[in-house]
């Protein structure tokens, strides 16, 4: 048996034990750790428990495997701690790694005995209620088990220890382990095609996300990272949402998770919570359990969307780790490979054929919290560079109450020339007006930054027209209230009534001036317009004609 | 524990640095309390590293006057605070010590001061006011029981006067079981005096515990005073089931303490010298609030700390903006303008407080927000160009705005304010507004 020679702080060394790198370890009493470093006889382990009252001397002992989640069909609708163990039952909070096998579950075949199965495949399903709901939750087998199916055991069985198939002599239960810091197989990639529909309009039609594409929310305090990551949650059409709480603040899981409650959507979460005050290494291994869960449930079949907030805080844990390693620092005292991490992390997103041959989608979402807003600081550079969206908000736009306050000049999306097909079949047309006016918006921060050396009078017409509208779209269309029941949420359709109804009132500013007239905006036009945001899509559409009608385009 | 323990005084210092001795062979465990005895004088210390036989102490009071000839012995205990409701009434320095004329509390129950980790799941929603009597935070800026709500000064601003009027006003104007938990980092002797004699005077000592760590006392300890603060509070709270506020100031003390230290033990540090881990440090504190679902008990956090040279990026204003849930901002510009409390409210924010706060009041506070932006617009416009400029309208609201700032923002360090009050006052000012 091990025991410890030295503890400083998160950082324990051992010797005498058998493990291997990444490895689970027991330390003294009930406490845990990981082995981060292996240097001759002596085990560098990073703890997940506190380690006041551990002394040289006290046992440690290898698990056999390294971090691992218990993947069932018991994760939706429920609350687990950054190491997958639930956190439903002690309201005060003390880490610990714990199977989980109270839940139980009726299974049902889809498979017959004899049948031969692939490995992963859905052999089954189960179901569970929410309220009035009764939802079917398929059933896999593990990743590493396939062949000709010899026995089944439907009816009621624990998610553990109790067979419910057995395949190719291997008995298969509701649940397997996987090690969280290894990507999911599947059987091959599929190209990414569809936009994640968000309802937020200055995200789908300006920035929009792909399904199966990576995100990041750069944002300074208060310019409602958090807010908008549970717009996402509430409101996205992925199928399945895993929202890990990295770090931040317990209260707003209280109220995510109330908000879900409300909604009668608690099925479609999964929320992994470590919040800042729960164990700093334990926040490290958080963000690899929530994307083994996302990876799971793709593999399943489901359109997942991963969230966490926020990654800057899982970028600290590392570099907590790093300084007490004695790792040359890099940028900011960040350890070098972080960006390494961070580019294996965001390579688990992606379309995939499962091995039940669906296609499924899993999209990440990170938000990254810069020190002192400042966009220049490694982490969001690194995350800026690698994923397809980011989403930069400002806090200027947020101290002026605009919300979403994204910042449409810095923020960029590798996937927008794709969709145009998208919005062509929303609405024809759409795709153009779009294209038109992000390139009207770029260039009414010009204008905008012009006006304030030169006064509003020194503008020409043209740049006038150019301001009108940029503040038009700015105020009607960009903005969007979270809190607001009509407005929380905009379809497609709607957006592209109100994208084309702009573009078509911005067409008929601009043929004016070709005609060597002075502009003239008209009130009725944008009354119109800005109602079109509350209505509902058959009045939306109303207005549009109306619109349309009154700029002479019937 | 495998091994068998024995008081066993040790004599082996090997190193003497500032502030951490080396040990060694000493029988301790990781985060223990060390006795050091150096002639007559006792100093205490705490277990920050192990290797193999050497033991790292961090000496509280620091190192100056020590020699290897110190004798050293391990209390094999954590940091605890004996907790008991008789904390009650009661005045302590940063460490829990009595520093009032009455007893040592005694009590069979040692709490942990690194506390409680309230687990998410079992977290309720804040969604119940604070009242303090002042209209800028009850009708504009709502202080939530469970939340944490940091307040950032510009320097040299007298904060203090503020922090003791809602600290009495708090306890006068609950109706339910409340008490106010108050941690005061550095102060001064004159601050010391006059925290005591205003709440002797307000007679609300009964409902609070004060944790005043003086401003001479050893380093060290200005890093535990939060934290014996929070965890009276948790007592209070989650073990009486008592509505605690805590009041704790000035973190920026605080955090200049802990950069203190990151930096005489050669630890990583980050911005303008501040060590790696202040986010963690600092959010171990604030997410020490909340309130249990179906639980009595609550803990609400009222953080204060200055804005080195009123710059809200400074590294510990920005990284508290990042843990609280809102701001209250206090600027010297308001307080030139004579308005008292000198809270920005424009720069103001408490999120929780739309959970709070009935459908008339949320309306009314976004009106005066309305009227007062408007009108700080035009009043910036005029600055410039002169009030002629102005057409009548925009007279009109650079005139209630400056109602606003007189009758509604200012008041009294005595004047407690219900919020009926403060909902008439503004009334009143708004409703001669032209509408939106």
């Amino acid at each position: 048996m091990g025991y410890l020679t030295a503890i400083k702080g998160i950082l324990v060394k051992a010797k005498g034990i058998d493990a291997k790198l990444y490895d689970l370890v027991a330390i003294g009493e009930d406490g845990f750790g990981e082995v981060i470093a292996i240097v001759g006889d002596t085990y560098f382990i990073q703890v997940f428990t506190d380690v006041t009252g551990l002394s040289v001397g006290q046992r440690v002992e290898g698990l056999g495997m390294p971090l691992s989640l218990e993947l069932g069909p018991h994760l939706t609708g429920h609350f687990f701690d950054g190491l997958g163990v639930s956190l439903e039952e002690e309201p005060f909070y003390h880490p610990t790694i714990r199977a989980e096998t109270s839940y139980t579950f009726d299974f049902q075949p889809t498979v017959k005995k004899g049948q031969k199965v692939g490995k992963g495949a859905i052999i089954g399903t189960v179901s569970v209620k929410e309220g009035k709901q009764e939802l079917s939750i398929p059933i896999i087998a593990p990743p590493t088990v396939g062949g000709v199916v010899e026995e089944l055991y439907p009816g009621n069985h624990a998610i553990r220890g109790e067979p419910i198939a057995v395949i190719s002599g291997t008995n298969v239960e509701l649940s397997h382990h996987w090690p969280v810091r290894q990507p999911r197989p599947f059987k091959s990639r599929v190209w990414i095609s569809q936009p994640l529909i968000t309802g937020q309009r200055v995200v789908d039609t300006f920035v929009p996300i792909a399904k199966g594409g990576t995100l990041a929310i750069p944002g300074g305090f208060g310019c409602g990272k958090t807010v908008f990551q549970h717009t996402f949650a509430k409101y996205s059409d992925a199928d399945k949402k895993v929202f890990v709480g990295c770090g931040e603040r317990g209260n707003e899981m209280a109220d995510f998770i109330e908000s879900m409650r409300k909604r009668g959507k608690l099925h479609e979460v999964v929320v992994i919570a470590n919040t800042s005050n729960m164990p700093l290494i334990a926040r490290e291994g958080s963000i690899y359990s929530g994307v083994t869960v996302a990876e799971y449930l793709r593999d399943i079949g489901y359109s997942v969307l991963m969230m966490a907030d926020s990654l800057s805080r899982w970028a600290e844990a590392i570099r907590e780790v790093g300084g007490v390693m004695g790792i040359l620092p890099a940028e900011e005292g960040y350890p070098p490979y972080l960006q390494e991490r961070m580019q294996e992390f965001y390579s688990r997103a992606g379309c995939v054929k499962t091995f039940s041959d669906k296609k499924a989608c899993l999209t990440i979402s990170t938000s990254v919290s810069p020190p002192s807003g400042d966009f220049s600081e490694p982490v969001t550079q690194y995350a800026s560079s690698l994923v397809d969206t980011t989403i930069f908000l400002s806090t200027e736009l947020a101290y002026s109450k605009m919300y979403p306050a994204v910042d449409l000049e810095l923020s960029f999306s590798k996937h927008r020339a794709q969709f145009a097909n998208f919005w062509e079949s929303t609405l024809k047309g759409t795709s153009k007006s779009i294209d038109d006016l992000l390139t009207l918006i770029h260039k009414g921060f010009d204008v905008e930054k012009m006006e304030r050396i030169v006064g509003a009078d020194a503008l020409s017409d043209e740049q006038k027209v150019i301001l009108h509208i940029f503040r038009f779209i700015r105020f009607n269309y960009l903005i969007q209230n979270a809190f607001d029941p009509k407005d929380v949420y905009t379809t497609p359709l709607k957006m592209a009534y109100i994208v084309s109804s702009i573009h078509s009132y911005y067409t008929y500013l601009t043929n004016m001036l070709k005609k060597g007239g002075k502009p003239k905006f008209q009130k009725d036009v944008e009354d119109r317009i800005s109602k079109m945001r509350y209505a509902d899509e058959a009045s939306c559409k109303k207005l549009y004609d109306e619109v349309k009608g009154m700029l002479g385009y019937v | 524990m495998y091994e068998f323990r024995r008081l066993v005084k040790h004599k082996s210092v090997e190193r003497v640095h500032d502030p951490v001795i080396v040990v060694r062979g000493l029988d301790a465990n990781f985060g223990d309390i060390i006795r050091v005895e150096m002639g007559k004088e006792m100093r205490t210390g705490k277990v920050i590293a192990i290797e193999e036989d050497l033991y790292f102490v961090e000496i509280f009071e620091g190192t100056a006057g020590l020699n290897t000839s110190a004798i050293v012995s391990s209390t094999y205990e954590p940091i605890t605070l004996p907790v008991s409701e008789l904390m009650l009434g009661r005045v302590f320095n940063g460490i829990g010590e009595p520093k009032d004329d009455k007893s040592k509390l005694y009590s069979n129950k040692g709490w942990d001061v690194n506390g409680l980790i309230l687990n998410p799941y079992f977290r309720d929603v804040p969604h119940e006011m604070i009242e303090t009597g002042i209209t800028s935070l009850d009708l504009l800026n709502t202080l939530v029981k469970g939340q944490k709500l940091a307040t950032f000064a510009s320097p040299g601003l007298d904060v203090l006067s503020l922090q003791m009027q809602i600290l009495k006003q708090s306890i006068t104007n609950s109706k339910g079981r409340f008490a106010v938990v108050f941690a005061g980092i550095g102060l001064s002797k004159d601050e010391e005096h006059f925290i005591l004699s205003t709440i002797e005077e307000a007679q609300v000592a009964d409902m609070s515990v004060l944790f005043l760590n003086s401003a001479k006392d050893p380093a060290m300890e200005a890093l535990l005073t939060p934290r014996m603060a929070l965890t009276a509070a948790e007592y209070l709270a989650h073990h009486i089931g008592l509505d605690v506020l805590v009041i704790m100031g000035d973190m920026l003390n605080y955090s200049n303490v802990l950069r203190n230290m990151a930096s005489q033990k050669g630890e990583l540090t980050v911005r303008e010298g501040y060590p790696s881990y202040l986010f963690t440090d600092l959010a171990s504190l604030y997410e020490r609030c909340g309130t249990r679902r179906g639980k009595p008990g609550s803990i609400t956090q009222l953080p204060f700390l200055t804005m080195p040279n009123d710059d809200i990026t400074h590294p510990v204003p920005d990284t508290t903006g990042y843990i609280s849930e809102g701001q209250i901002i206090l600027t010297r510009t308001v307080a030139h303008a004579g308005v008292h409390p000198p809270i920005d409210i424009l720069n103001s924010l408490s999120r929780m407080m739309h959970f709070a706060v009935s459908d008339k009041q949320a309306k009314l506070s976004n009106r005066v927000y309305h009227v007062y932006a408007e009108g700080k617009k035009f009043q910036d416009i005029a600055a410039m160009m002169g009030m002629d400029v102005l057409d009548e309208e925009a007279k009109l609201f650079v005139s209630l705005k400056e109602e606003i700032d007189e009758l509604l923002l200012s008041q009294g360090a005595n004047e407690n304010r219900t919020l009926k009050q403060s909902m008439r006052i503004a009334s009143q000012i708004v409703e001669k507004a032209p509408s939106i």
